[in-house]
Formats: structure tokens, C-alpha cells, sequence
């Protein structure tokens, strides 16, 4: 193609219309054209993308994990996210053999910074992608990051001192804010300033300016600033661009906080960072009340976002965690907390719990240490808890019930009881313990106890048909022509499908001594044992997944009355989409009942 | 054993030593594809209007490093020639003395095999201005596509006539022909062509 041609075929490309003739010229002059031959792997999660492929001739293929979810054909590009966050979820395959244009990955970056209605389109095409994702309940947590804003992050508490405010009392309000710079306002010429550690440095150690003088004239300015309202992603290009650590933030033009490089780069990494920061920074109860009330609205956000289930679980419970352990440091003191162990149970040690649910957590003291000193510390712990919004347990299983709170010796005698006498309610209090983990103290004593339980387990048979029993003990609500059972519209998913599969799996993990307590790991552990093949463990993951989050998306809708939760479901508010997955759950539920049911021979015990 | 001796001898004719590079180890997997717009069909009256080349790497095609050049006719260009390959004499006002542009396009070609459709046509219209200026004929190796395609192509229809004009031979690849018939635009399609016929076994 002659350059017009070529001209005229890109600017008949939605969003290459949008570049000037200078732009439009600089990247025709860097594209080449390549040749593949069918079945190539353009891209993939291991080869990072290095072109903007436009299609001349031929048909590529994107796949999520071997399933392909979208096809590309003349004069469609990929992929620009790829691109700009140099890695890609989806691997890019030739359909048909192709023939494209390759536009360089600087060259690409280039044109998004020279064009922002260019760039706005990418920015926008992502939001549509998220949409269409969030349908295949689907995408990647990247996007998310594309999508937040600056004020979505964790934005520090700007230190703001006059310009007549001498140095080292301005280090000192600095330090005891924890903050990374100071800002300096109405100078001399200037309405804000910055000053930062290397500031400081290279005028009071190389030019010996006195420590005690004015801050003003050391102050930087102008500030390089930028909106609460503006993408992160801008925040991020701002960084490279003028090669600084941190961002003033500004809504309407006044200073709101400091967006540091670190916390933006964890925030891509990892979203849970924010919320660890201030929970590590937090100095009183209230501090770390406010922290786990950011949880929820970062929990909503990923939820929006279309992140999937099993990683929004893990992500709070991580924060969770941290929470009570901060909790447990900040109430007991020191002697006493390294004395002892703090475990979560039940939903909240498989990390599959959503939102908040009930607190269920116990207490491991040390066979040398004065259990009564714990007692009122432990009522003060559960209160806290119910303060910050984690509702009591209804069965009290909880620290400050004494059932729950004693001697390392007293637990062992109780389990070996749970083994040879055991009474109804045992099963159930065997099964939640199982899946304790320790978030605090002297984690060794779970560990003991742990090891017990896997000494009592052999050659019970019997016990663990009982133990497992009730894994079916709920019809599954799907009829002989996979029609859904509902009662008013309504189905109950943790009897009909969640409970069945995360107390099968836990029999099951029980019975080989497996120590992970969440369930998609058991699930994904059994199958290495060959207890059922891989194939049957995906579709179970899947299942419980679907589940889970169509309970989340019903607990969405119900707000911030954590009081409202149940686990229920309107099945007339769901789409076709929907429909289909519950039902496809709800057939996998049967399957595993079936599996269950034959393993542990529940036909031989009543 | 006469390939090497003919090379010898253009070699040792060769005036400037700076062009010696022509004759290097022609790199393995590099390629250029070129073609001429020129006055006429007739090497020895037409002249060169438009060079037209671009480079292959692997299997891709390096359009951003592509070369187009204008050489300046010694009279005006006849009407019946401006209908086929539409570069009017207004077209030529930057174009450059005819010497200087196969230097530069000597220059981009190095020693690499050169690719093109018909490209006998095109080395000795080449070759006429190289003969004089430099003492030598383009030594590149010489790779016909049109060739290719029909070695292909004849053993499905070992008895059959095989329609090599461009056109067909660029739809029977499945390749869109697009864009008006220029010197680039040729080498562009010529290029991809070579690039489909290197990577099918049968057509």
C-alpha cells in the first residue's frame, strides 16, 4: 500500500481517525507488515506484546484460558491493554493465516500521549470491555486499575506548614504525621511548595542551611498536582513524566492529599495494599474502625469491577485477618498476647467469606499461662468486633464464650472427646476448627492441635460417614427436567449448593489430612490425589464460584444492612446467563452428592 | 563454477571501491523486493520514472523503512505513458538526477537477494544506468516470484497454461489487491506475495 493508501485505510480505523496528519504520518512510518501462518500464538500471559496488530487480511483469535472469547478480522486492532500495562490474561492466536500492520510498542505509547481523544478511546474501550467481561463474569483486576481514580487510592495526610515555619519544626510535624513531604503555603511568589527528604538534604547537609531558618525558600515550585477526579492511570504517567515519587492531589484546586508512587504501584499490584497501609498506620481502635469500613467500599468497588468471587474472598479475608491480628495486639498486652493464639473458623478460616459475616474465631492459651487474665480482654475483643461491624456469632462460637477460649491441654481432651463420644453438635464443632487458622500470637499451638485431629482420623470410617453425612442432608433445588426449585422466586444457595460443597470437600480434605483450609485449594489438592479427576474439580470450582457470587450480588443489593444478609436469590431479577450457570451449578452439586455419597457409603450408616 | 566466474569478472570491473559491499555474503534471511515505473517497456530507449523497493525480514516486511525515489527523465514524458503509470511530469519536480538515486538505491540493497514480479525487466533497466556509472551489473542474487508461484502452482496442473499476470496471482493468494499500481505499492505486494509463497506448500 502507497502511503495514501495506507492513509486511508488507517484513518478508516476507528480510533486512528482521531490522530492529526503529523501523528497519522509518524505512525504509518513506523508500522510494518508481518505474515503468520495459522495456529501462531501472538501473544501470550508468558510473551509480552511488543506491536499494535492491525489486521489487513486474516482472523485472530483472543482466548481466556482455552476458551476463545472474541475474534478479530480486518481492520481490527489488539491489543492496546496489552500494551500499555505490558502484560496480557489472554493469549492471541491466528485463526486464519494473517496478514497485519505492526505498530511498535513505544511508537503506540507514543500516540496515546500525544492524543488524548486517541487515548480517551482506549480508556473508554476498556470500560466497554469491563462491561462485556463482567457478562462472562470475567476480567482482569488491571482494568480495574485503568478505571479507579486518584481518589480511589490511598491518599496520604498532606503536612501543610507556613513558609515562615522553620525547618525542623516542620520535619517534626512531617515525622508525626507519618507524611513523605512537607508542602509550604503562601511563599514568596508562590502559593504552595514542596519540600521532600532529598530537598532537606541537599540544602541543610551539602549546603549547610540553617536548620532552625524558614522553610519557605527551600520550598520547590510550582507543584506538579493532580486531580482527585483524574485516572490513576494519568497519575501513573505523571510519575514517568517528570520522574517524581509523589503527586500533590487536589480537588477544585485545594491540596487533599499526597498520592505516593509506592502506594499507586501497590495499588496496581495489589489492591489490598491500601487498606494494609492503614491498618499498619493505625494508632487507636477508631483508626483501625475507619480502615475496616474502607474494606467495604473497596470490596464494592472490585465487585463492580467484575473481579472474580474466589479473589474478592481471599482479598478480605487478608484484610480481615490483619484487622484482628492489629486488634489483638493493640487489646491484650504484650505478655499475655504472645501467650496465647487467635484463630478464625468456619467461612473465615477457608477465606470464602463475603463482606462480613459472623465472627467466628477462638482462643488457644498457653498450659502455663493464667487463663482468667484473658477473660475480660477477650469480651472487650468480641465487642470490638461488633463495633467495627462483624456481626456476633449466632452459634457464640467466639472468643468471649469459655467454650471457645481455654488451655491448649483442654482443647486436645476435647477433640480426642469429639472422636470417641462424639455428640451432634460436635460434628459441626470438629468441622469449623478444621479450617481454623491462627491470625495472631503463637501459632505452633494450632499447629499441635491440628496434628491431633489428623491422629484421630485414622480408620474411622464410620465417624467420618457421620462427619460427612450432611453434606447431603439438603435437597439440591433443581427438578428431574433441570427446572429451579424456588419458593417465591427464591432459592436458598448455601443449603442448595454452597454448604454441600464446602462440607464435602472439607470431609473429604479431613479424611486425607490435607492442612489447607480453603475450599477451591482442597478442591484443586484432592484432585492431585486423584480422590476425582481435574476435569470434575474445575467444573466444582466453577460451581461454587457462580454460587458465591450470585449470593454476593444479592448481598450487594441489600446495601450496607449487614443485618439484611441471607443467602437467598431472586431467580426473576437474574439474566439468561444466569439462569443457565445456576442451573448447570446446581446439576454439578448433584454429581458431587452422588460421588459423596458412594465414597463415604452413606447407605451403610443412618 | 560460471556463476562465481562471471561474478568474479563484474567484480573486478567494478570502478568505486565503496560499492564492493554489492558483492558481500548475501544475508540469509533478508530480502529486497523492487520494482521500476519507467517510460516504456524497451530497456534500451525508456528510462527509469520511479524506484520502488522494500526490505523482508522473516516473514515480515519492513514498510517503515521503505525506499521511493523519483529519477528525472532527460525529456518529457509521453501522454500514452502517464495513462499507465500516472507519474505526470509535475510529479518529477523533486525528483532526483538519475545517478544520484541508484546510488541510494544501491546503498539500501546491500548485498541482499532481490526479490520481484517480472524482475529480469526491472534489473536491466537497473543496469543501464549502473553499467555506465559503476562498470557493473546489480550482482544480488535474483529471486522471480511470478517463477515461484508457477513451480507451485504446475504441479496440480502439470498440463495446464498458468495465468502469471499480476493481478491474478495476487487474488489466487488470497491477497487484496488495494491502492493504485505505484513502484512501492508494486514492491509491497510483490513482497507479500513472496512472503505467502514462502510459507504454503501447495496453492
Amino acid at each position: 500500500m502507497s502511503m495514501y493508501d495506507l492513509e486511508a485505510f488507517l484513518r478508516a480505523i476507528h480510533p486512528f481517525q482521531l490522530l492529526n496528519r503529523h501523528e497519522i504520518i509518524k505512525a504509518m512510518g513506523a508500522m510494518n507488515i508481518a505474515y503468520y501462518k495459522k495456529d501462531t500464538v501472538l501473544i501470550d500471559t508468558q510473551t509480552p506484546s511488543t506491536f499494535l496488530y492491525i489486521i489487513i487480511k486474516g482472523e485472530v483469535g483472543e482466548y481466556l484460558e482455552d476458551e476463545l472469547i472474541k475474534v478479530y478480522n480486518k481492520s481490527n486492532s489488539f491489543d492496546a491493554d496489552a500494551l500499555i500495562y505490558g502484560k496480557s490474561e489472554e493469549t492471541f492466536k491466528v485463526l486464519e493465516e494473517l496478514i497485519c500492520y505492526e505498530l511498535k510498542k513505544e511508537d503506540f505509547l507514543f500516540l496515546l500521549e500525544s492524543n488524548a481523544l486517541f487515548k480517551e478511546y482506549f480508556i473508554k474501550d476498556l470500560a466497554n470491555k469491563i462491561q462485556s467481561a463482567k457478562q462472562k463474569e470475567y476480567t482482569t483486576e488491571l482494568s480495574g486499575f485503568m478505571m479507579a481514580r486518584v481518589q480511589d487510592s490511598y491518599l496520604h495526610e498532606p503536612t501543610v506548614v507556613d513558609k515562615d515555619c522553620s525547618i525542623m519544626n516542620a520535619i517534626k510535624q512531617m515525622e508525626h504525621k507519618k507524611s513523605s513531604c512537607i508542602i509550604v503555603q503562601s511563599g514568596d511568589h508562590y502559593d504552595y511548595g514542596i519540600v521532600t527528604d532529598s530537598v532537606i538534604r541537599r540544602h541543610v547537609l551539602f549546603e549547610e542551611y540553617d536548620k532552625n531558618g524558614p522553610i519557605g525558600p527551600i520550598a520547590l515550585h510550582p507543584m506538579i498536582t493532580i486531580e482527585a477526579e483524574d485516572y490513576l492511570f494519568n497519575a501513573l504517567l505523571a510519575f514517568t513524566k517528570h520522574s517524581i515519587k509523589r503527586i500533590v492531589v487536589t480537588r477544585s484546586g485545594k491540596i487533599v492529599g499526597i498520592l505516593e508512587q509506592l502506594d499507586l504501584l501497590s495499588y496496581f499490584a495489589n489492591h489490598t495494599y491500601l487498606v494494609a497501609v492503614q491498618i499498619r498506620k493505625a494508632e487507636t481502635i477508631e483508626d483501625l474502625k475507619q480502615a475496616s469500613k474502607d474494606l467495604i467500599s473497596i470490596v464494592k468497588k472490585l465487585h463492580v469491577k467484575g473481579t472474580k468471587v474466589d479473589y474478592i474472598a481471599k482479598l478480605i479475608s487478608e484484610i480481615n485477618e490483619k484487622i484482628y491480628e492489629k486488634l489483638y495486639t493493640m487489646i491484650l498486652p504484650q505478655s499475655l498476647a504472645s501467650k496465647a493464639c487467635l484463630v478464625v473458623m468456619g467461612s473465615e478460616g477457608r477465606k470464602e467469606q463475603l463482606l462480613k459475616t459472623d465472627q467466628d474465631n477462638a482462643l488457644i492459651i498457653a498450659d502455663d499461662s493464667d487463663k482468667s487474665l484473658y477473660t475480660s480482654y477477650m469480651q472487650m475483643y468480641t465487642q470490638t468486633l461488633i463495633d467495627f461491624g462483624f456481626p456476633r456469632c449466632e452459634g457464640n462460637i467466639m472468643v468471649s464464650n469459655p467454650y471457645w477460649c481455654k488451655h491448649e491441654s483442654d482443647y486436645v481432651q476435647e477433640i480426642k472427646r469429639w472422636f470417641d463420644s462424639p455428640l451432634p453438635e460436635d460434628y459441626m464443632r470438629l468441622a469449623i476448627f478444621f479450617d481454623a487458622i491462627s491470625v495472631a500470637g503463637d501459632a505452633s499451638m494450632l499447629v499441635r492441635l491440628k496434628a491431633q485431629i489428623y491422629e484421630h482420623i485414622e480408620d474411622r470410617s464410620v465417624f467420618m460417614s457421620n462427619f460427612a453425612k450432611s453434606a447431603i442432608l439438603f435437597e439440591t433445588p433443581i427438578g428431574l427436567f433441570t427446572n429451579l426449585i424456588a419458593n417465591d422466586n427464591k432459592i436458598d444457595v448455601k443449603k442448595g449448593g454452597i454448604f454441600p460443597i464446602v462440607q464435602g470437600v472439607r470431609s473429604l480434605a479431613l479424611e486425607n489430612a490435607i492442612q489447607e483450609t480453603d475450599t477451591v485449594t482442597r478442591i484443586k489438592l484432592l484432585a492431585k490425589l486423584h480422590i476425582f479427576d481435574e476435569n470434575f474439580a474445575d467444573t466444582l470450582i466453577e460451581a461454587l464460584d457462580t454460587l458465591l457470587n450470585l449470593r454476593l450480588k444479592e448481598r450487594f443489593k441489600k446495601g450496607d444492612n449487614t443485618s439484611n444478609y441471607d443467602n437467598f436469590i431472586t431467580i426473576n431479577t437474574l439474566n439468561q446467563l444466569e439462569l443457565e450457570l445456576l442451573k448447570d451449578s446446581f446439576k454439578i452439586v448433584n454429581k458431587f452428592k452422588k460421588f459423596l455419597t458412594h465414597h463415604f457409603k452413606f447407605g451403610m450408616v443412618s | 563454477m560460471f556463476n562465481s566466474f562471471f561474478t568474479k569478472r563484474n567484480k573486478n570491473r567494478l570502478k568505486n571501491p565503496h560499492y564492493a559491499f554489492l558483492f558481500d555474503e548475501a544475508l540469509l534471511d533478508e530480502f529486497v523486493v523492487f520494482d521500476t515505473e519507467t517510460t516504456g517497456l524497451n530497456p534500451k530507449v525508456d528510462e527509469i520514472l520511479s524506484i520502488g523497493a522494500v526490505k523482508i525480514k522473516g516473514n515480515k516486511i519492513i514498510t517503515s523503512e521503505k525506499f521511493e525515489i523519483f529519477l528525472k527523465p532527460s525529456k518529457d514524458i509521453k501522454e500514452e505513458s502517464i495513462k499507465i503509470h500516472q507519474i505526470r511530469n509535475i510529479d518529477l519536480q523533486n525528483a532526483r538526477e538519475p545517478n544520484d538515486a541508484i546510488m541510494q538505491f544501491l546503498e539500501f540493497i546491500g548485498p541482499r537477494t532481490l526479490v520481484g514480479y517480472y524482475l529480469e525487466f526491472d534489473v536491466k533497466m537497473i543496469n543501464k544506468y549502473l553499467k555506465p556509472l559503476l562498470g557493473i551489473t546489480l550482482p544480488n542474487k535474483q529471486i522471480e516470484v511470478s517463477g515461484i508461484y508457477h513451480d507451485k502452482k504446475i504441479k496440480f496442473i502439470p498440463d495446464g497454461t498458468i495465468d502469471l499476470r499480476f493481478d491474478v496471482i495476487m487474488k489466487d493468494l488470497g491477497l487484496a489487491t488495494f491502492g493504485k499500481h505505484d513502484a512501492i505499492n508494486d514492491a509491497i505486494m510483490t513482497a507479500m506475495m513472496y512472503v505467502k509463497l514462502q510459507n504454503i506448500s501447495k496453492l
